[in-house]
């Protein structure tokens, strides 16, 4: 697991247990188009909440990093910036983890073999529906969830990155 | 867990007012949180169909995507209802689904309004989501994410 040397330097924080909202409250589900005015209707939004953490290469095949997702949590994209190049026979994936320390996939595995910024996304239904709700997943129970990421036999070798997650968190869809 | 709600927008930064030139010091760096609504799709639904989400006037939108758990045999359109018009394709007009996963849409896609205004500014109202398919009895399913900032109120 990488460390970040530059964590919690910059001034204070603002901290919330659980998500945060903002818009119009009210009126439940009763949103149909035409039963109600538009001004009456809630247009409350999430804020999107992020966890970012350094990865490298130069770790086990499938590692755990400092991202834990609070439960039931939706995830809207996952983003890894390569600041060294991954080597070029590896490729790189995020993988959430189960209650017997097992790995699910949340993404197709991709080369980053460069430097620069790649978009993570799913590939078949069962990773999509692990993005809709982090806890949609056998053997995934009802509490919050760690993430770990797969570079390969890449044990030794120099990539490194910034992965991170955007998440609405607790949405349970 | 708990929820905090604003009314909006909520904004961070540690010099709130611009009162002078110098950075660091007495020029604002307030930046807006980025905000988010989800809503479920579904092909089977009758055109046009609500999609649960509501975005604040003059809100500027940052990205719409489609989380695709099922494939869609027909391409997508969102638009809006309000109390100015119904406009079925106002934000998307034939955006392809037809593959699970991420799909990221852009006003590329060509919508009912002219290219890329109904994106950089909502309006002076707030805007119901619809979308429409085709789809009749197909079975594509999904996600649509739509990302704004909230009463951006943008001129360009």
């Amino acid at each position: 697991m990488a460390v970040n040397p530059h964590a919690e330097t910059y001034q204070g924080s603002t901290r919330f247990s659980g998500p945060v909202k903002a818009g119009r409250t009210g009126m439940g589900n009763a949103r149909n188009p035409g039963t109600l005015a538009v001004s009456a209707l809630p247009n409350l939004g999430n804020v999107v909440c992020s966890q970012s953490c350094a990865v490298q290469q130069a770790a086990g095949e499938v590692d755990a990093v400092d991202i834990v997702l609070p439960a039931y949590s939706m995830i809207i994209s996952i983003q890894c910036i390569a600041t060294v190049a991954w080597e070029t026979t590896n490729t790189f994936g995020v993988r959430v983890t189960d209650d017997t320390g097992g790995f699910q996939s949340l993404t197709v595995l991709v080369a980053q073999g460069a430097m620069g910024v790649y978009n993570l996304v799913p590939a078949t239904a069962a990773m999509a529906l692990r993005w809709q709700n982090v806890n949609d997943t056998a053997g995934v129970g009802d509490g919050d969830v760690s993430i770990a990421v797969e570079s390969g036999a890449g044990a030794g070798v120099a990539g490194r990155g910034i992965l991170t997650i955007n998440y609405i968190p607790g949405l349970n869809l | 867990m708990s929820t905090t709600t604003f009314s909006g927008p909520v904004k961070a930064g540690n010099i709130f007012n611009t009162t002078g030139t110098t950075l660091s010091e007495n020029l604002s760096n307030q930046g807006q949180a980025t905000m988010v609504q989800v809503g479920t799709i579904d092909e089977s639904s009758a055109d046009p169909s609500w999609t649960g989400i509501v975005i604040p006037a003059n809100s500027q939108i940052t990205r719409m995507a489609v989380l695709v758990t099922a494939a869609f045999v027909n391409q997508l359109d969102v638009g809006r209802s309000d109390s100015v018009s119904t406009d079925g394709d106002y934000f998307l007009n034939g955006l392809v689904v037809n593959a699970v996963g991420v799909v990221e849409a852009g006003t590329k896609v060509a919508n009912g309004a002219t290219a890329g205004s109904s994106w950089k500014d909502t309006g002076v109202l707030d805007v119901h989501l619809t979308y429409e398919d085709s789809g009749g009895s197909d079975t594509g399913a999904g996600v649509l994410i739509v990302e704004y900032i909230q009463n951006n109120n943008l001129v360009a």
